[in-house]
């Protein structure tokens, strides 16, 4: 429930005893190794070098050829893993078993190879192809296409574009001369072919008569045959360039057995990735290597039975002040807390020695994700779907935390739902409406059913209360972050700045509060409003005090009038801001009860199908908002308040996987 | 002028309302869906295992046409046009309709606009280089559309006390 005490590790080992130290502390997955702060460049530390890093860069590639194969495999036999399949489980000793790996490396190529080869039959026929498709035009000629014809009577295979007019060709080749004959073959997209037979003598008035029709050779070089005897030829050496792919395939389709070995590979070659990434972190001497790294302070112990066994020296201490800002931040929380880390995480981590604000900010998450959704139906099909999400797929890490975020939020929502009598919207008035049945429950004036018991609001009919019951909500959470930052800044020894600020705009807030709103409740007595006004005093002295004392000047006097400007305006738009939660609370029931007033219209079964529809529409849209909104107030308007961050989350050399499940062994 | 808003006649000018309501958010929507769906297509022809989250990045700005009908079709419904006995309106009435239909033109237009523009980016963007992270795109769409709700909110907050 708060932010883990780290202690600092300096390591010094014998390098024969690296790979394995490294391993076990792999295994072990509680040291963040840091780089030393030591110059290498420095001529005082001559001697000493980085590790190699080609271990690394085998680890790299290993990686590469194991997710290529993979790659490989989800285009040729895509795996039929549902959503809900949970990840196979392996143990370590499984993950890092070597002869596992070389057998997948070895699948791997295979794959690859297999691919490759593919690629290049696909090529091949490719080129074929092209070759047919050039040939295609001539097949009708029943002219070998090397024939050249006689000395004097020479053969040429001719081209004219497609737009030209052949017979106007052979109408200016025969003006031209009477010794050339023009015999058309076929076309294509672009072209029009033709064989032209000509006595040499002609020749030259007989291109003269062309070139106005842009007529070009042909090369047909390579070839002997007829045309229709070489697109035989290519057609059988496609087909069997097309069974052979096939053949290759089938190939690539029978290793998607080996997807599993290749997945839990991908894994090994990861672990291989961080272990050899954490290994240039080091400094080498001779013989001999220096470690720096952090661990957290209770696992301590357990590293230090660990370290027993080898030839080793170390050092853990309790980081000095100075050394705050470097300290890795790990949150601790429990189960309820804990999904919330990841909202946290995502915002930015809080500072050594600071507050942990998960615990204080999950309650209000919860409550707020709950207040927009307001609706039991909703929240239902939440908590029903997170439930058999959680325990069918049984995700870990971040899914995991999201399921379980949606699972409490679900049940928030159905808690407010039932404060509003909201179930799917007006489903059930409705619905009641169209069938005429008459049920017990609460009815309105014009008895109408509302819900079964007297809702205590609703965001349509009590838009007023939902708008001051978002702001008291507000207020409440303002204050909460407030009181943890009064409580950091005693415990940091700044009472004056507790009390000169946040205290200061306690009393301004609620005396300002007392002081207007007391008269206005009946029956209040009537020193209300003067204590208020006191304590409005009290704060409005209290402040420029504090800026005086902290700038140590006169002009603090003047600060003051800037610094009250900027608290009275923040307060005032942070506590505004918490208007989202009326208007997601109502544009959510507003949305709802349009889709199933809009099917109500026109009978019975186009509403129970509208209403399906929309207010599935009406869930999604309210998750995304709900979700965004109330992230939105946790991490501006509450964090803003106390929170410090600055920190660098801990990442410690662990096994960390991504197809694989590791079940952990006792070490 | 007065004599010509009389012979429009209030309900004339609330239909204006809605219509507009509709429309504009429609055209916003079918904008911003299409910003996003050029972005897809890009993103698709490489990459298709990524079709969902294209799918649910575009899906995003289509909810202002949803809202722009929703407003027009609750106002048709409070005026009473789906029960067979439609409220008389004066000029004024209808004015006051067509003056709280403006939150959702205007807002749903040009948020959906807006949002399309930022989801068309997460997928040109995150989708095509980090696809993992795609959510953190759906959250900064989630931010424009808060002000398409808003304008919701506000449009049927008048039509309940335009009536």
């Amino acid at each position: 429930m708060a932010i883990v005490k780290m202690k600092r590790l300096r390591l010094l080992a014998l390098r024969p005893e690296r790979e394995k130290l490294l391993r076990a502390l792999q295994s072990l997955g509680c040291v963040e190794i840091r780089e030393p702060a030591i110059d290498l460049s420095d001529p005082e530390w001559e001697g000493l070098a980085k590790p190699e890093a080609a271990g690394l860069e085998k680890a790299r590639e290993q990686s590469l050829l194991l997710n290529g194969a993979l790659d490989v495999l989800r285009r040729y036999a895509p795996a039929k893993d549902g959503l809900f399949t949970p990840l196979p489980q392996a143990t370590e000793a499984q993950l890092f078993e070597d002869r596992a790996y070389a057998d997948g490396l070895k699948a791997a190529g295979q794959v690859l190879e297999a691919e490759q080869a593919l690629a290049a039959k696909a090529a091949e026929r490719a080129k074929l192809q092209t070759q047919k498709a050039s040939l295609e035009p001539w097949s009708s000629l029943d002219v070998p296409l090397d024939e050249e014809g006689t000395a004097t009577v020479p053969v040429h295979f001719c081209s004219v574009p497609v737009k030209t007019s052949f017979a106007a060709l052979e109408a200016a080749v025969g003006q031209a001369t009477e010794l050339a004959q023009l015999i058309r073959a076929g076309s294509d997209r672009e072209l029009q072919y033709f064989l032209l037979i000509c006595h040499h003598s002609a020749l030259g008035s007989c291109n003269e008569a062309m070139r106005p029709f842009s007529a070009s050779r042909v090369t047909l070089r390579g070839w002997t045959g007829t045309a229709a005897e070489n697109i035989a030829l290519l057609d059988n050496r496609i087909a069997a360039l097309e069974r052979e792919a096939e053949q290759a395939r089938a190939g690539i389709t029978a290793l998607g057995g080996k997807r599993d070995l290749l997945r839990r590979c991908v894994d090994r070659a990861s672990q291989e990735i961080s272990r050899e990434e954490n290994k240039l972190r080091l400094i080498d001497t001779d013989a001999a290597f220096l470690m720096d790294g952090w661990l957290p302070a209770e696992n301590q112990g357990q590293l230090e039975k660990m370290l027993g066994g080898f030839n080793c020296a170390w050092e853990i201490a309790e980081p000095t002040k100075d050394e705050y800002p470097e300290v890795p931040i790990k949150l601790k929380n429990n189960p309820v807390t804990a999904p919330f880390t990841a909202i946290t995480e995502m915002y930015a981590m809080p500072a050594y020695d600071t507050v942990d604000p998960n615990p204080l900010m999950a309650p209000f998450f919860i409550l707020f994700f709950g207040f927009m959704m307001n609706d039991i139906g909703y929240g239902v099909l939440m908590v029903l779907g997170t439930a058999f999400f959680l325990a069918k797929a049984k995700p870990k890490g971040g899914m995991k935390n999201m399921m379980s975020m949606f699972f409490m939020c679900g049940i928030s929502s159905i808690f407010w739902g039932c404060l509003t009598g909201s179930f799917f919207g007006d489903f059930l008035a409705k619905l009641f409406e169209l069938t005429g049945a008459s049920v017990p429950g609460y009815h309105d004036a014009a008895g109408a059913f509302v819900w079964f018991w007297k809702p205590l609001f609703t965001p349509i009919n009590d838009t007023i209360t939902v708008m001051i019951g978002s702001m008291i909500l507000g207020v409440i959470q303002v204050f909460v972050g407030m009181a943890v930052s009064v409580e950091e800044k005693f415990r940091h020894g700044n009472p004056l700045d507790a009390v000169t600020q946040e205290i200061a705009w306690y009393c301004i807030l609620i005396g300002t509060a007392l002081a207007i709103g007391g008269p206005m409740i009946p029956g209040a007595p009537t020193a209300l409003g003067t204590v208020g006004l006191v304590v409005l005093v009290l704060g409005v002295v209290l402040l420029p005090v504090g800026s005086v004392l902290r700038s140590k000047s006169a002009l603090g006097a003047i600060t003051w009038l800037w610094d009250a400007y900027q608290g009275i305006s923040g307060y005032f738009s942070d506590i505004l801001s918490y208007l989202r939660l009326m208007a997601l609370m109502m544009a959510g029931s507003i949305i709802a009860s349009v889709f199933n007033t809009l099917g109500s219209v026109f009978g019975l079964v186009p509403f129970i199908i509208v209403a399906i529809i929309g207010n599935t529409l009406n869930l999604v849209l309210n998750l995304l908002g709900c979700y965004v909104h109330t992230m939105r107030l946790q991490c501006l308007e509450f964090f803003g308040r106390f929170y410090q961050d600055g920190g660098k989350a801990f990442r410690p050399l662990a096994v960390e996987t991504k197809y694989v499940d590791i079940l952990k062994e006792e070490h | 002028m007065v004599a010509f808003f009389e012979m429009v006649g209030g309900q004339a000018l609330a239909f204006i309302g809605f219509a507009l309501a509709v429309g504009l958010c429609c055209i916003g929507s079918a904008k911003g869906t299409g910003m996003v769906g050029e972005a897809a297509t890009g993103v698709l022809s490489e990459t298709p295992e990524h079709f969902t989250k294209c799918m649910i990045l575009q899906a995003l700005p289509g909810t202002q046409g949803l809202y722009g009908l929703a407003a027009g079709f609750f106002g048709l419904f409070t005026l009473g046009f789906f029960s067979g006995s439609p409220a008389q309106l004066t000029v004024g009435d209808g004015m006051a309709i067509l003056f709280a239909c403006v939150p959702i033109m205007l807002g749903g237009l040009l948020s959906a606009i807006a949002q399309g523009r930022v989801a068309a980016a997460s997928v040109s963007a995150i989708v095509a280089k980090k696809p993992d992270d795609y959510m953190k795109g759906v959250i900064m769409c989630g931010i424009v559309e808060f002000y398409a709700i808003l304008s919701l909110v506000g449009t049927i907050l008048m039509l309940m006390y335009a009536l």
